[in-house]
């Protein structure tokens, strides 16, 4: 296997270069058409890189001002969604998805940890969880509508925080459940011997040790939160934005034809989930597979 | 049909670590012929090598004459088998056996006929429909045996096959698999690490260290003549003792004192004067209740009992040596009075760690 | 809110005599198991009230006061094309997206099994599409198969005259630019599974297929293709699941448009739902989709519950 003929290794080269241009291809005309100034957005044949690059889609994307000044010269470009900034999107954003994933990883660290020192609920427990995961959220959106309408939850953060940790739950519980079981039950009795109650044996010995996989699991689900489009959509209504929705507004805004301001917000909203996603690369697989696939 | 293997001058390094260097070695036609070597002294490498898995930075591998650099691995006519067996686990046993010659094109009526055979012969029978993965250690080394015999292979090449084995079927398979290789005339490349294996099955032993062959020869001749303190110390159990001694020369005769015998004369040599080792094995002293001649009372420190024989251990010097005598020998006794003949000792060099002189126990007697 | 109460389990526990309350391990999976009730049973069973009411919200009454109208929302979806072409249409979607995924993703893989230099930096750079918003994945798509977008322009390079084609405005084609961008976005996970396979199959077995003088063929179809199959049982099944939740891509790109040709059954639901305000019609659906989707869940997750041990 190992003596490749030259052709062979050519065509598998070539391959591997052409899936990579694949792989870029929609990013780079994502980025490249944000730069583009208003008159080449829309161009024909398209301008694959400008020779004009301008900040001024991300300038109508982050600054009113701009926004307004960009919508009087183009007159009803911009409908009343996208001409306020894209700042409160990244804000809403920011703080549902931090919290959620805060409560997810607590909920999960404990419920895990219970699961696997105790067997509680036998076997088959864990398994429930999955099944959240495993329905269309689309088919709990309509009654969650229904209740959060009398809760008073619609159109509120604690409202999305709530399914955003619901929904996480699945994936938070399934992987620490596996990061702990990597560590063995020996090393909590050797601290418990010592007098060391079950929980705190626990927090000091085991937590630590698996504090990197808690910190993956922890990005793993911010970005899950961060992406997440279809709740935020259903589930408000204009006081909160997530930077999803500012993404679909801005799409659908003047019927899709503002190209280089959906763009520009395309490439800054989705930096902070390639960011995170690079860093946890190592534990994507585990966390996609609930665990299931160790690196 | 069975081949003669020659590996002349091979050398591989990894990054920083040689470790093959400039080894050459011959296997006759149907000789069972061992490398045995504490881990990482090249053993493995040098399997790979021969099977093709990597490639020497120097040197030639030749089956029956012909270099097999650019040979690929699968047409080599090797069998190998593996330290952890490689069975192929989603395969049935017979699938297994099958595997070879399937690959090889051999049609489904002949493939039945030689599995069933082969079956037969190291009786597998009962496991053919059995999946790889519910296999047992001792099974799955069967198996893996059967798998590459079955293709009739020119050399056979076994990589540590028994580490993974209990102690009882070791014993088992080394007179099954000795057997076996008489009989079907096979040439055999053994790897191992462990010198009872390499003493009770082979023809002939190479002993190897840090990538150097350092000697080959018979088990007895191993055994008896070692070269150099490392052989001398690696083959026997129990160990060989080893005691330094001062040589003294009188004209070319050299004569020992160790720390409690004197005037050991081991013949006729050149060495320099001074501290030197001498290496004895546990049965060469002999033990008596009674004072003698020569003998000297030494103070036994423990006894370890391996049913059939004791072996004392004696403060002799600075150091203990290990003394063989029969169950019972030493039972209540503090000192026991131990003579040493010249014969049956090795001298070895203290720079150079070879045995420089030993007078053999065949000319004693 | 349940951390106090935790809190105060644990000194129980401390103290060796255990008074009263609940034992220690239920408390600890309480505050995870009741967010998960409150999101996922009590909907459950609003929706089973919801799915035999006609309720709208536009027609003023609450969905709790709404009139029953029992099995007709299900009778009315038996024969409702619509609904039975977006379920058809997403088990389209999923069949020929996992497969392709698959397809692709082993490929790959064996393209990025031997050592090469620069291996790891390809491996992440190929792995990007997974790594964006989804969201921002079907903007970006959606340019791209603009009438003026590259796509076209590429088109128009290799046929050699202008090719102006409005892909999502066709009811027979706007499904393939949805299918693309799932497919780009998430072939790297499949890749990054089979990959993960593969470099820990036992090395040995292969060698050993070697040695017997396999064909790298038969190799890869007797050998690693069996040792590989509860990864890509895994990995299939993951990505069905997801795959039949398909949304994103499809309300950026078509809204379900252009009539209904790319409707796939979360399309339907949210349009049915929040366009028409056909919300117990849409109850009603939910509640086949959960009970198709759970009982395929339970028959298939054996593999996963096999592999976890």
């Amino acid at each position: 296997m190992s003596s490749d003929k030259p052709w062979l290794v050519v065509l598998k080269r070539s391959a591997v270069i052409l899936s990579m241009v694949i792989a870029f291809f929609p990013i780079f005309w994502l980025v490249s058409t944000s730069l583009k100034p208003f008159d080449e957005w829309a161009n024909w044949p398209p301008i694959w890189i400008t020779d004009r690059p301008t900040l001024q889609n991300y300038r109508i994307v982050f600054f009113p001002e701009a926004a307004r000044e960009f919508a009087a010269a183009q007159e009803g470009s911009l409908d009343y969604k996208v001409s306020g900034s894209a700042w409160k999107s990244f804000q809403d954003s920011a703080i549902i998805s931090t919290l959620a994933t805060f409560f997810s990883v607590v909920f999960g660290t404990l419920a895990a940890y219970s699961v696997v020192r105790f067997r509680t609920g036998g076997e088959n427990y864990p398994f429930q969880f999955l099944t959240v995961r495993m329905f269309p959220p689309i088919a709990v959106v309509v009654p969650m509508v229904a209740m959060f309408s009398v809760l008073k939850l619609s159109d509120t953060y604690f409202g999305l925080i709530l399914a955003y940790t619901a929904f996480t739950l699945p994936f938070s519980i399934w992987m620490i459940r596996s990061f702990i079981e990597d560590v063995p039950a020996e090393l909590e009795g050797a601290a418990m011997i010592h007098g060391m109650g079950q929980f705190k044996a626990f927090l000091t010995v085991t937590l630590p040790l698996i504090r990197g996989g808690v910190l993956s699991t922890a990005l793993f689900i911010f970005i899950l939160n961060w992406s997440e489009f279809l709740f935020a959509l259903v589930l408000t209504s204009g006081d909160v934005v997530t930077i999803t929705i500012q993404v679909a507004n801005y799409v659908s805004a003047s019927s899709g034809k503002l190209y280089g301001v959906q763009a520009a917000m395309g490439s800054v909203s989705t930096l902070p989930v390639i960011l995170f996603g690079y860093i946890i690369q190592r534990h994507l697989v585990r966390g996609l597979t609930f665990g299931a696939i160790k690196r | 049909m069975s081949a003669r293997l020659e590996l002349s001058d091979l050398h591989k390094r990894f990054d920083s670590v040689e470790a093959v260097s400039g080894l050459s070695l011959a296997l006759g036609q149907g000789e069972f012929l061992s490398l045995l070597g504490p881990s990482g002294c090249g053993k493995s490498t040098t399997l790979a090598m021969i099977a093709g898995f990597l490639q020497p930075d120097q040197g030639d591998i030749a089956i029956n004459g012909e270099s097999q650099l650019r040979v690929p691995p699968h047409k080599r006519r090797i069998g190998l088998v593996f330290q952890d067996y490689a069975i192929f686990s989603r395969l049935s046993v017979r699938s297994n056996l099958a595997f070879g010659l399937e690959a090889q094109g051999v049609g489904r009526a002949e493939r039945q006929r030689k599995v069933e055979a082969m079956a037969e012969q190291l009786r597998l029978g009962h496991l053919l429909e059995r999946g790889g993965h519910s296999l047992n250690m001792s099974e799955m080394q069967a198996v893996a045996l059967a798998r590459v015999l079955i293709t009739e292979p020119a050399l056979l090449l076994l990589d540590e096959p028994m580490s993974n084995l209990d102690a009882t079927d070791r014993a088992d398979l080394r007179g099954e698999l000795k057997q076996l290789q008489k009989s079907l005339d096979q040439s055999v490349l053994y790897v191992t690490h462990d010198q009872v294996e390499a003493m009770s099955m082979s023809d002939r032993i190479a002993v190897m260290r840090d990538g150097h062959i350092q000697q080959v020869g018979s088990p007895e001749e191993i055994y008896r003549r070692p070269v150099n303190r490392f052989v001398a110390e690696f083959i026997g159990d129990p160990p060989i003792n080893i005691v330094p001694c001062w040589v003294k020369t009188s004209g070319s005769e050299i004569c020992v004192n160790t720390a409690c015998h004197n005037d050991l004369y081991m013949g006729h040599g050149d060495l320099s004067e001074g501290t030197h080792w001498l290496a004895i094995r546990p049965h060469v002293f002999k033990a008596t209740h009674e004072a003698s001649e020569n003998s000297v009372a030494l103070p036994v420190r423990f006894i370890e009992n391996f049913g059939s024989e004791h072996v004392l251990h004696l403060q002799y010097g600075e150091d203990l040596v290990g003394v063989v005598v029969p169950p019972g020998f030493a039972e209540g006794r503090d000192l026991i009075h131990v003579s040493l003949d010249a014969a049956g000792v090795h001298l070895i060099d203290r720079t150079s760690e070879a045995v420089v002189r030993r007078r053999a126990v065949e000319v004693a007697a | 809110m349940a951390q106090e109460s935790l809190d105060a389990t644990a000194m129980k526990q401390a103290a060796p005599p255990r008074r009263r309350g609940l034992p220690f391990n239920v408390a600890l999976v309480l505050p995870a198991q009741l967010t998960v009730l409150a999101v996922v049973l009590c909907p459950t069973l609003i929706v089973l009230w919801l799915s035999i009411t006609d309720w709208q919200p536009t027609s003023g009454v609450t969905w709790y006061q709404a009139e029953p109208v029992w099995h007709w929302n299900f009778y009315d979806l038996y024969f409702d094309d619509r609904f039975i072409g977006a379920l058809l249409r997403t088990i389209l979607v999923v069949c020929v997206c996992v497969a392709l995924e698959l397809a692709i993703a082993i490929g790959l893989a064996l393209l990025f099994l031997e050592e090469w230099p620069w291996r790891k930096l390809a491996v992440s750079a190929v792995i990007l599409p997974m790594m964006i918003v989804p969201v921002d994945a079907a903007n970006a798509f959606f340019m791209l198969f603009n009438e003026r977008g590259p796509i076209n322009h590429i088109i128009s390079l290799v046929i050699g005259e202008a090719f102006e084609f409005s892909w999502l405005a066709d009811p027979d084609w706007a499904l393939l630019p949805i299918m693309l961008a799932e497919i780009w976005q998430w072939t790297p996970l499949m890749f990054l599974l089979v990959l993960t396979g593969l470099m820990n199959l036992p090395e040995n077995q292969i060698r050993a297929a070697i040695v017997l003088g396999a064909s790298p063929a038969r190799i890869f179809f007797r050998v690693m293709l069996p040792l590989m199959a509860p990864v890509i049982a895994i990995a299939l099944l993951v990505r069905s699941i997801e795959t039949f939740k398909i949304f994103d891509p499809v309300y950026i790109l078509t809204r379900g448009g252009p009539g209904a040709a790319t409707e796939t059954i979360s399309m339907f639901m949210y349009n049915g739902a929040f366009v028409y305000f056909r919300m117990g019609y849409i109850a009603a659906a939910g509640l086949l989709v959960l009970i198709v989707v759970i009982s395929i869940c339970l028959a298939l997750s054996k593999p996963l519950k096999r592999h976890h041990g």
